[in-house]
């Protein structure tokens, strides 16, 4: 009886928990780090629009194929030297997947360990990324700005939202 | 007389050039060319850890199920881990997956060293709500058996003992921590911005006698069922989830079998740098009915984690004033990506009718426990 008075205490706490925390606020983006990334795909892949909850999906490895079916290849771009709040992966993690770097790498281990996923793969450099995009027909990365190159294409995202 | 030494055989000289076939193509068969089968050293990643502790106790420790640190009060170093894992791409939707454990420094089977395989299985992608694994698994159930011996998965120095090593505190072991069979598995949104579901479900040889290697013979009449269902908020602010495990487990070679059933509910709650996470276990064994739980909160800042945890064991509810419950407090430092360092004090408390306390032996000790994890 005990037990079950406990068990369902715990239950009511955390509905409680679920129904009455604020709504995320949905006001306007302001510029945020790692606005100047781009996300980069195959230029044979037919999407031009992705929205941000579809990227998120993609890059934590909920999500493995495109809608044609081809097998979803994703990289990372990382930067040696730099303070790691401020790579590439870094911005990109915080931007678009809503984890800092070390919630991140914490995730990629659970889910390695586990074998349920392995984490994209990684580049130095923003040509590499470039070059396993294009070799990749399902290949997907991100770059700066200034180092897309015609062998990628860059999508649009919709539904961006503003960082906790 | 002359005998002739030589027989006909008749039919049986069927047999012997049936043998000459096989034989010559075994011989022939590497001169034949052929395309190559093997795997493009591109499409294996290898993941692994190696990890060092040091155990020691405030009073020696024995316990019914043999020497478990007999000697604990003089302190300890364990080379406790050394695990691969790899990760193998067939094709696109075709993997194969194995973690290989060496464990306590192995030496030749002496005391508790081993290799072990943790999990070897292939997986078939069909869709992502729709996947298949054949072969030996961690068992899914609740937060941390699927990842309890990888040191750098988890904070503290070892997962909570009160529901994943119950065995080891008086009980049973609440669920087999390994189960050979097939399982069906995957995850899916309720919609683009609503929770995520992932699930799996699984049929398995289940348990054995400890002298039947579960993995390669059933020795009970049933096969074994379970699964996994978890559900995450969109924004990964909540994650909360209910595993089950149902077969028999058998108790001698005369089919003898004895009914196990346990379940786990988890809650595990991400808000900012704050983590909380909870765990309630129950197990039924025959007639013997155990329940457990523990409640972990660590809050980062930056490299330093600190963590406390309260946990407890009933071993059986029939039995009054048998609990073994630990409170704990420790330290995880994040030196580097790679480079991980756990200090933690525990302090038992163990109820007078425990299994574990021997006569005479003191109830309540405290163990000190650190831990040095590398992630390659």
């Amino acid at each position: 009886m005990k037990t079950f008075i406990h068990i369902t205490a715990l239950g009511l706490a955390f509905l409680m928990v679920v129904l009455w925390r604020p709504a995320l606020a949905a006001g306007p983006v302001s510029a945020q780090p790692g606005d100047d990334l781009v996300i980069v795909v195959n230029n044979d892949n037919p999407l031009d629009v992705l929205s941000h909850i579809d990227i998120e999906k993609i890059f934590l490895g909920k999500r493995s194929f495109w809608n044609g079916g081809k097998r979803i290849r994703t990289c990372d771009l990382i930067e040696p030297g730099r303070n790691d709040q401020k790579t590439a992966r870094a911005m990109f993690s915080r931007r678009y997947l809503h984890k800092d770097h070390v919630t991140l790498k914490n995730y990629w281990i659970k889910m390695i360990f586990s074998g349920k996923g392995r984490p994209p793969a990684s580049f130095r450099r923003a040509r590499d990324v470039i070059e396993f995009v294009s070799n990749h027909p399902g290949g997907i990365g991100y770059v700066y700005k200034e180092n897309v190159t015609d062998m990628v294409k860059t999508l649009a995202i919709t539904g961006m939202r503003v960082m906790r | 007389m002359f005998e002739s030494k030589l027989t006909f055989r008749g039919p049986g000289i069927f047999k012997d050039v049936v043998r000459l076939c096989v034989f010559t193509a075994i011989v022939m068969t590497p001169l034949i060319p052929k395309s190559a089968w093997a795997i493009d050293i591109g499409s294996v990643q290898v993941y692994g850890y190696i990890d060092l502790e040091y155990k020691q106790t405030t009073e020696n420790k024995f316990n019914f199920t043999g020497p478990d640190d007999p000697n604990a009060k003089n302190g300890s170093f364990d080379q406790h881990h050394f695990n691969i894992l790899m990760d193998i791409t067939i094709s696109p939707k075709l993997f194969v997956k194995t973690h290989v454990e060496f464990e306590h420094g192995i030496n030749a089977g002496v005391g508790d060293a081993s290799v072990v395989l943790e999990y070897g299985f292939g997986e078939y992608i069909l869709s992502d709500w729709l996947k298949f694994r054949g072969g030996k698994m961690l068992t899914p159930w609740g937060i941390y058996n699927e990842i309890h011996d990888a040191t750098p998965a988890f904070l503290s120095v070892f997962i909570p003992e009160a529901l994943y090593r119950a065995e080891d505190r008086g009980g049973f072991s609440m669920m087999p921590k390994w189960n050979t069979g097939l399982a069906v598995l995957g995850e899916f949104s309720a919609g683009e911005k609503h929770s995520d579901f992932d699930y799996i479900v699984f049929v398995g040889n289940g348990e054995s006698r400890s002298i039947v290697n579960e993995n390669e013979h059933d020795d009970n009449r049933n096969k074994a069922v379970g699964g996994r269902f978890q559900i995450t908020t969109h924004d990964n602010l909540i994650m909360a989830g209910i595993s089950a495990f149902y077969g028999d487990k058998a108790i001698s070679g005369a089919q003898l079998d004895e009914r196990h059933f346990t379940w786990i509910a988890t809650a595990d709650v991400n808000w900012h740098n704050l983590n909380v996470h909870s765990e309630y276990g129950y197990s039924q064994l025959a007639q013997t009915k155990e329940n457990a739980w523990y409640t972990q909160a660590s809050w980062r800042f930056g490299r330093f984690t600190p963590y406390v945890r309260y946990q407890t064991t009933d071993p059986d509810v029939d039995i009054p004033s048998d609990n073994w419950t630990t409170y704990l407090g420790g330290l995880n430092v994040r030196i580097t990506d790679a480079l991980f360092f756990k200090i933690e004090w525990n302090e038992n408390r163990r109820q007078r009718h425990n299994a574990d306390i021997l006569i005479d032996e003191t109830q309540n000790y405290g163990e000190f426990r650190s831990a040095v994890a590398i992630l390659f």
